[in-house]
Formats: C-alpha cells, structure tokens, sequence
C-alpha cells in the first residue's frame, strides 16, 4: 500500500508555474477531447475546427475579439481582487449594475453630444458596478462575512433589480422585455474591422493602466503584499479595510464596465442577455491569467475562441451545445486542481 | 488505454470516410439551418420545432439540415446566423422572439438565403416571420382542465408578461369558464423561456395554495413533474410531455412543425415562396391536443370535438362580450378582436389572477 503525502512549498518558481498552468490547460483540452470523440466526433478534426472558426478568417478573428471584451472586463475585476486574495464572484452581478445605471442616464437623461454622453454612461457603469460591489465590501469589513457568499448571492439580486425595469417601465413598445435601442450618441463607434468596437481600446488602456497601478506605485505594493500576507501587511503598518474596500469599489468598477461595453458596445440596448456569464467566465480567466493584466488579454482571447467554437461545432460537427459549456468547466477544474501541484510537493509513501 | 487509443482510431477512420463521402456527391438539395433557444432535449417548444425539422428533412429535395441550440437571444445570435448561412445553409430557421433583430440583420447581408422568423413581427423581402394559433388548442384544453378540475383553480407557470404568452393565458381561461364559469387561472412568471428548477418551484407554489391543475407556457417538463408528484392533474404544453408525468398529464396543446417546414421547403424549392407572415389555424394540423389521459372521460373528449369543429367553422374565442380582470368591458358584445388586436394583446380576461406589469408614460 502506498500513501499519499502532501508538503507544503516554500515558494514556486515563475517557470514552474507557467508550466503547471499549461499542463492543466494540455490535460482539460485532452479531457475535452475524449468527452468529444465519445459523442462520435473525431476530436483533432473538433478542436482544429475550434481554432480555424476563432482565427482563421478576418471574420473570425473580429467576432473573437467582440467576445473578448467584455472578458477582459470582468477578468480584470476578478483579477484585481485576487491580487489581494479577495474573491469577487460578483462579476455577473456588477456588470448587470453598471448597464442597469447606465441605461438609466439614456432612459431618463437628456442626449447629450457622443463624447460627452458617452463619458456619462462609462462613469455610471463604473460607479453601478462600485455601489455593487460595495455591498460585500462593506459586509466582510464590518461583519467579517465571507466575500464569495455574499459576491455570488448579490448576482441574483443585481440581475431581479434589471428584470423588474426590464418587464416594466422600460419594456419596448412590443412590450417585450428590451429598452428601446439606444440613439447614435450612445453607441461606441466601430473601429472598423467587423463588429469590433471602441470598447476594446477602453478595455486595453484599463490594463496598461492596472499593470502600472500594481506593479509600479505605492498602492500597488501594499495590494500586492495584503494579499501575500495579512500579517506582515499589518505589521507593516497598512490600513487593511481601506485597502479591501478600495479594491473591492476597482473590482466592481470594472466589471460595470463590462456591462456599458455590451449595452453602448454591441448589443445597443438592454436586455436580459447582454452577458453570457461573462462574470463567471472571467473568474477562469483570472485564474488562468494568476492576476497579470497583460496575461489576463490572453486569456481572454483564449476563453472566447473557446464559447464561439463551441458553436461553430455545433455547426460544423454537429455536437450538442453542451460540450461547450464540459470543455469550459474541464479547464475550470483543470486550474483549481493544478492549484494543489504549485503549492504542495507530492511524495508517495509505502506504509501498511 | 490502449482500447481508448483504438476506440479514437476507429471514429477517425470513419469520421474521414464519412467526409469524403459528403463531398463527393454534391447535390442541390435544400439545407436548411436552425436556430433554437432551448436545448434539443427541452421536452417543450425547441423539442416540437427539432421534430418538424427531422419531418422536413424526410422530402427527398432536403439534405441534412444543422441545428444551434441554447443561442442566447442577443450579440450571439447574429454570430451563430451568420455562420449558419456561411456554411451554405439555403433556408435558415430562427425559433425565438429575440432572434427577430438579429435575424433581419444577417437576412439583409445574404439576399439569396431564405429567413424564417417564429413569433415575431417583422418581415424583408427574404425575411417573414411564422406562427399557429395555437391559442385555439390552448383554449380546449381549457375545456378538459376545468372538467377534470373539482375545486375550479387552476394554476398556469408562465414565462414573461408579452402577448403571445398573455393570449394564451387568457385563450386557455376562457375555453375553462366556458365550461364552468367560476374557474380561476392563477398566474406565476417566471421570466424565463426555460428555467426547469424555478419552473417546478412555481408549480408548487400554487399546488400549495390549491390549484388541483396545473398548466404552462414555459418549455420545460417542471411544472409536470411537480404534478406528478403531488398527486393533482396538468396540462402540458408545445410537445407531448405525459412521459414526465404518466398519471397527472391529460393532455397538452402541441407544435406539429414539420406541417408547415414541409411547406415552406417546397414553396422555397420551387420558387414560389413569398413574405407572407404565416399565421396558421388548428385546421391546418400545425397546433393540436396531444393524445388524452385514459382518465378523460367520453363525454368531455366529445365535447371539445365538437367545440374543435366550430373553432375550425368559425373561431369566436375572442369575440365580445370580454371583460378584463379588473371587471372593465373590453370587447363589445358580437365584436371579435382582430388578428392584430390578438397578436398585440396586453391586458387578462375575467378570471385570471395575476397582474401585467405596467410599461413607462
């Protein structure tokens, strides 16, 4: 008989890491592919058609793009918190408050000139999605309740708050559940390459300017340190609330953003659907892009080729619309179970 | 491992011979694309538009046809239509209410592709959209809830609060008054297509609260399993659901799609299709009563035959005097509301409990 014995890391190489991530990435797609080929599909031939749908036509690549914008939103959300060990599982739900406070202004307010009403809508967003995110904030600072409890509940409770206008005052004329579609001042141009939008250039500068904050400034520092250790961020004199509170009101910011980007972005008015999980979705794409904003782009980009193949699968290979949904929970479980191989080494024991 | 090696060999071998095949023989048979917001298995609205779909595909012009199920009615819906007519489909379905904009967007970019709509509204020169009056199926089986009901409260699990869904409420109240006039439907949302979990949930809410029949316009098999399991009747609705509920289902008012897809594929195969929206009535066979529970007597299945025979005579459902739930007169007496009032209809008839919510202004 043998044992399994687990002990923990001192601490784990760059090269290491990148490579455990790697693998779990190559074992959930090997995963994937055996889930396919039982479904009688030869999964090379799947996993190639995935690819060349993403990237293998000017089309393909700006569809790719449109649905990594609201990813990298919300990755960046996810990811700032994680930077301070603080789970936001609320993406889903300050995204949906970011659009609701923004469809407001272009219900309610005056239109104003593009840039200037435009400006309005991404500050609303940003605040809706802060106010949010300043529920479970304020909750684990004055209460000490749990962040992951309270972020996902409120996602139910941000997306009832959006119905309840949705079927009410500001049902369209058809009396379906969508606003009326938003004038021309509220739109983000397009950059002229297929259906991608001026969001993408918000999304971009946002990690230009969230790498700058974390890795070159003061504040980064001590974000970056509350979340290697409490104690020592204590001991070091750091204010630890405000510090938590504040990364909270950024997360929830920027997955608000998310949600002007898909109403002002593409979708042009507000309804139900303007995300498809895109706030858990980013929860994976943190996970996979450990907190780097840059590496959070790539990820991005990566989770998007996979949920338009899915698809393009359906398509083309005619699999059910659920392998999608296997392949994005097979690299989900893939991250958190590699999670054990960078900070444990793993030794097997003979014993009795 | 070695099997698994062999398993994924053989299912290569075939998948390559299975593609070469397809590319040689080159047809000009019709390939059509579909659309649908639920997955295949639903048991409900997307399972009826997926039989009508394998019905087409038996006309000898129609190749195999591809569906895209679970499409969110949104930015992804112009993506996956898109692909669906990059993909040489000639006749492409789309079978839910938000698919209507994105479908008249890809419709004006791929003028040679013909575009079919279900429930909406619009229409373009290649574009129409397609519906049955299937509220007239609804209202019969108003008739058999109410005789089979003994306290006369029947609960309906509903998914939004527009016409559509709204006519078929008030459609299956008034076939139940008609035949007992202090009836009640009590109304649930669940503002959601489909949803089985919050559908269930709803189901038994009012099971609780002493419906002794439950009915729906949600896509799910839920509000039949909740039923099921307390003991009360229920009505299904779009496919045939007595599989999920054996002893409480009666019978449901369903979809026979493949009537009109065999249609529309002919009149697009030989050049004779044209916009017209497509509103067909139970005559036609596209809407119907699904097959009874042994535990319908004679009597009330003679019954709705001979109200199905004067629908089909003459359909008098909506016509006057209607009074709306709150008890003010909506239809003269004699006046019927027109296809047009039917189709935009927003407020409950007598006998509904539940509430609309109210619109801006």
């Amino acid at each position: 008989m043998f044992k399994i014995k687990l002990e923990q890391k001192e601490r784990v190489s760059k090269r290491e890491d990148i490579i455990i991530t790697l693998s779990a990435i190559g074992i959930a797609l090997v995963l994937s592919g055996i889930f396919i080929a039982f479904n009688g599909v030869n999964p090379f031939v799947a996993l190639w058609k995935v690819f060349t749908s993403a990237l293998g036509s000017p089309y393909g690549i700006s569809e790719t793009l449109v649905k990594a914008i609201p990813l990298i939103f919300t990755g960046l959300a996810v990811g700032i918190a994680l930077n301070s060990k603080l789970w936001n599982i609320g993406a889903e739900g300050q995204l949906f408050a970011g659009a609701t406070l923004a469809t407001a202004f272009v219900i309610y307010g005056p239109v104003l000139p593009k840039p200037l009403e435009l400006t309005v809508l991404v500050t609303l967003g940003a605040i809706g999605g802060a106010l949010w995110a300043a529920i479970p904030a304020l909750l684990k600072i004055k209460f000490k309740m749990n962040e992951v409890i309270s972020t996902l509940l409120l996602n139910y409770v941000a997306i009832n708050i959006a119905d309840y206008f949705l079927f009410g005052p500001w049902k369209g004329k058809d009396n379906f559940p969508y606003t009326p579609e938003f004038p021309v001042e509220a739109r983000f141009s397009r950059i002229g390459f297929g259906r991608v939008h001026a969001g993408l250039f918000l999304a971009l500068a946002l990690v230009v300017l969230l790498y700058i904050l974390i890795y070159h400034t003061k504040t980064g520092y001590k974000l970056r340190m509350t979340g290697a250790s409490l104690k020592a961020a204590k001991y070091a004199g750091i204010n630890i609330k405000k510090m938590m509170f504040m990364v909270f009101l950024l997360s929830g910011a920027l997955a608000g953003l998310a949600g002007v980007s898909q109403i002002s972005g593409i979708e042009y008015k507000f309804h139900q659907h303007i995300s498809t999980g895109y706030g858990y979705t980013g929860i994976i794409v943190a996970w996979l892009a450990r907190t780097n904003p840059f590496i959070i782009v790539i990820f991005a980009v990566f989770l998007s080729i996979m949920l338009k193949g899915a698809d393009s699968l359906q398509i083309a290979m005619r699999l059910p619309a659920a392998v999608g949904t296997v392949m994005q929970a097979l690299i989900l479980f893939a991250i958190l179970g590699s999670e054990l191989f960078k900070n444990y080494n793993i030794k097997l024991i003979r014993g009795k | 491992m070695k099997k698994l090696f062999w398993i994924l060999v053989t299912i290569s071998a075939v998948m390559l011979i299975a593609g070469c095949g397809g590319g040689a023989k080159k047809s000009e048979k019709l390939k059509a694309g579909f659309v649908y917001v639920g997955p295949v298995s639903d048991a409900g609205w997307t399972t009826s538009h997926d039989q009508g779909r394998l019905a087409m595909e038996e006309l000898d012009f129609v190749g195999e046809s591809v569906f895209v199920e679970s499409v969110p009615e949104g930015a992804d819906a112009v993506r996956v239509i898109t692909e669906l007519a990059e993909s040489g489909c000639n006749i492409i379905f789309t079978t839910s209410f938000g698919y209507m904009d994105p479908t008249l967007e890809v419709a004006k970019q791929y003028p040679d592709i013909t575009f079919l709509h279900a429930t909406g509204y619009k229409t373009a020169p290649n574009f129409t959209n397609y519906m049955g009056k299937i509220y007239q199926s609804k209202y019969l089986a108003g008739i058999v809830a109410a005789k089979m009901s003994k306290t006369g409260k029947m609960g309906y699990v509903a998914p939004f609060p527009i016409p559509e869904v709204v006519r078929l409420i008030n459609a299956f109240t008034l076939g139940a008054r008609s035949v007992n006039p202090d009836a009640t439907v009590q109304v649930l949302w669940t503002n959601s297509w489909f949803d089985p979990v919050h559908e269930k949930e709803a189901a038994n809410t009012m099971i609780a609260d002493g419906c002794d029949i439950i009915t729906q316009g949600t896509d799910s098999a839920g509000p039949q399993e909740a039923a099921e399991a307390a003991g009360v009747h229920s009505i299904g609705y779009d496919s045939d659901m007595s599989m999920f509920a054996p002893k409480a289902h009666l019978t449901a008012p369903v979809w026979h799609w493949g009537i009109y897809y065999k249609d529309v594929a002919t009149k697009v195969h030989e050049g004779t299709w044209t916009n017209e929206p497509i509103w067909w009535d139970m005559s036609t066979g596209v809407t119907g009563l699904s097959p009874y529970n042994e535990v319908v007597p004679q009597e009330v299945r003679d019954q709705v035959a001979e109200v199905k025979a004067s629908i089909i005579a003459d359909d008098q459902i909506f016509t006057g005097p209607l009074y709306d739930n709150m008890g003010k007169k909506r239809v003269e007496d004699g006046v019927a509301l027109t296809d047009g009032e039917k189709l935009s209809i927003q407020w409950f008839v007598k006998g509904v409990k539940g509430k609309i919510p109210e619109a801006k202004e």
